[in-house]
């Protein structure tokens, strides 16, 4: 018959009874009066024998048991490492949750949470700037400074005095130099040095306190 | 003495025997086993292995066709059942689940049992076919079955599963689907398809026999 092809699909599912009533109703007036798919269907049978035989099988006790001993061995030796981490860590956190203790006392902090949290005061708006830096006032009285300079004598750079051994040998020996004669009152040297201002600024860290000098003639000196 | 195992322990049997209700020691439901098996109890996880050991072993082992890898799979299952157990809803029969973790388990197993095969040919290793079912096994016929493991072993992954649950475990439609996590039509199609490639396959092998 021409529309065999549909009914192929369905007289797979006949065969084990997987039909609906309405598709029973559909297949059986075909199959009745077709040859090519009652053939089909015999096949069909003839190979879901197979199945038939082998699903009567039963497997044997000792194999069942073996499996099981296997798997409660690995669990009982190290259940940790059966586990994991994660699993551990999510076991955790859904045996609590699954508790309807735990469930109501964190209903319950929470709750408590949201309400302290709404009868907090409001802050207060004020226009005030976020930062605020005092600058004291600067004493900028010009303060002349002319320092006296005293210099030191010069030491005179020691000698090297030349020791004859004989023919073959020569040693230079360093000798200290004589001290040089100090003159302990030497005559004040005046150095002129250009009239400088001192500018102290005084800040709010009474450790931190800045010196500006200035050079006349010159405003960029530094602190 | 009442019958303390028995699971209607009624207000007079309490009256009877002057006990009240809350002494009578109450029979454990599968839902509080797989509960305390999911919270570490080894002993209730162990019932639950022995309440579904052979259905796990023979979904293996007619997915695999091989006993020794049939008990490899089985373990594994039991193990991940053994880690995953927090996720199941106690209240759901558990062994729709396990068998979707022994088709999973095994898909894993074909696939890499495949990849091997695949390195080994292209070593040169001589491919054996391996005889159906483990030496325990006692079956009429041995090339029947052989034939069939064959024909078997020829199904996609999907469509194997499908026709194992439901023509040799003997599961519904419905269970099938729900172990697959698939709808009942996509599985009848599966099945459907499955018993005609079957068919063919069989009526191929015994020409050629």
């Amino acid at each position: 018959m021409k529309n065999c092809k549909q009914f192929e699909g369905l007289l797979a599912l006949h065969v084990e009874n997987d039909l609906s009533t309405e598709e029973s109703a559909a297949v059986e007036p075909h199959l009745a009066e077709c040859p090519d798919c009652q053939q089909d269907l015999a096949a069909l049978v003839k190979s879901q024998s197979f199945f038939r035989e082998v699903r009567g099988e039963r497997l044997p006790d000792d194999v069942a048991r073996d499996v099981r001993r296997r798997v409660l061995e690995r669990i009982e030796q190290n259940p940790g490492r059966v586990l994991g981490w994660g699993i551990r860590i999510e076991r955790a956190v859904l045996a609590g949750v699954r508790r309807p203790l735990a469930v109501a006392t964190t209903c319950g902090l929470a709750a408590v949470i949201a309400v302290v949290w709404i009868s907090l005061p409001e802050p207060v708006a004020v226009d005030e700037p976020i930062v605020a830096i005092e600058t004291p006032d600067v004493d900028d009285t010009p303060a002349e400074v002319r320092p006296t300079v005293t210099l030191e004598p010069v030491v005179e750079p020691a000698e090297t005095a030349v020791v004859e051994l004989g023919d073959t040998d020569r040693v230079d020996v360093v000798q200290p130099a004589f001290p040089p004669a100090i003159d302990w009152n030497p005559a004040p040297v005046e150095i002129d040095i250009p009239p400088q201002r001192t500018v102290k600024l005084v800040t709010d860290n009474p450790r931190v306190i800045i010196y500006w000098v200035l050079e006349e003639g010159n405003e960029g000196g530094g602190a | 003495m009442p019958d303390v195992s028995s699971s209607a322990v009624t207000a007079e049997t309490c009256r009877m025997s002057g006990r009240s209700r809350d002494d009578v020691p109450r029979p454990i439901t599968a839902s509080e086993v797989v509960s305390r098996a999911a919270s570490g109890d080894t002993t209730a996880f162990e019932r639950i292995v022995m309440e579904n050991e052979r259905r796990v072993l023979a979904v293996a082992w007619r997915m695999l066709g091989r006993m020794d890898e049939a008990e490899d799979a089985a373990q594994e299952v039991f193990l991940r059942a053994y880690r995953f157990l927090h996720r199941v809803d106690p209240q759901k029969p558990l062994t729709p689940w396990l068998i979707r973790i022994t088709v999973n388990v095994c898909h894993d197993l074909r696939r890499r049992s495949r990849r091997e095969t695949t390195l080994e040919d292209e070593h040169g290793a001589e491919q054996v076919l391996e005889p159906a079912g483990g030496p325990d096994a006692v079956f009429a016929d041995d090339e029947r079955r052989r034939l069939l493991w064959t024909a078997l072993d020829t199904l996609p992954d999907k469509e194997r599963a499908a026709i194992v649950l439901r023509d040799l475990e003997g599961l519904s439609t419905k269970e099938v689907a729900e172990a697959l996590e698939s709808s009942p039509a996509t599985v009848r199609s599966q099945i459907s398809s499955a018993r005609l490639k079957i068919r063919k396959v069989l009526d191929r092998l015994k020409v050629q026999k």
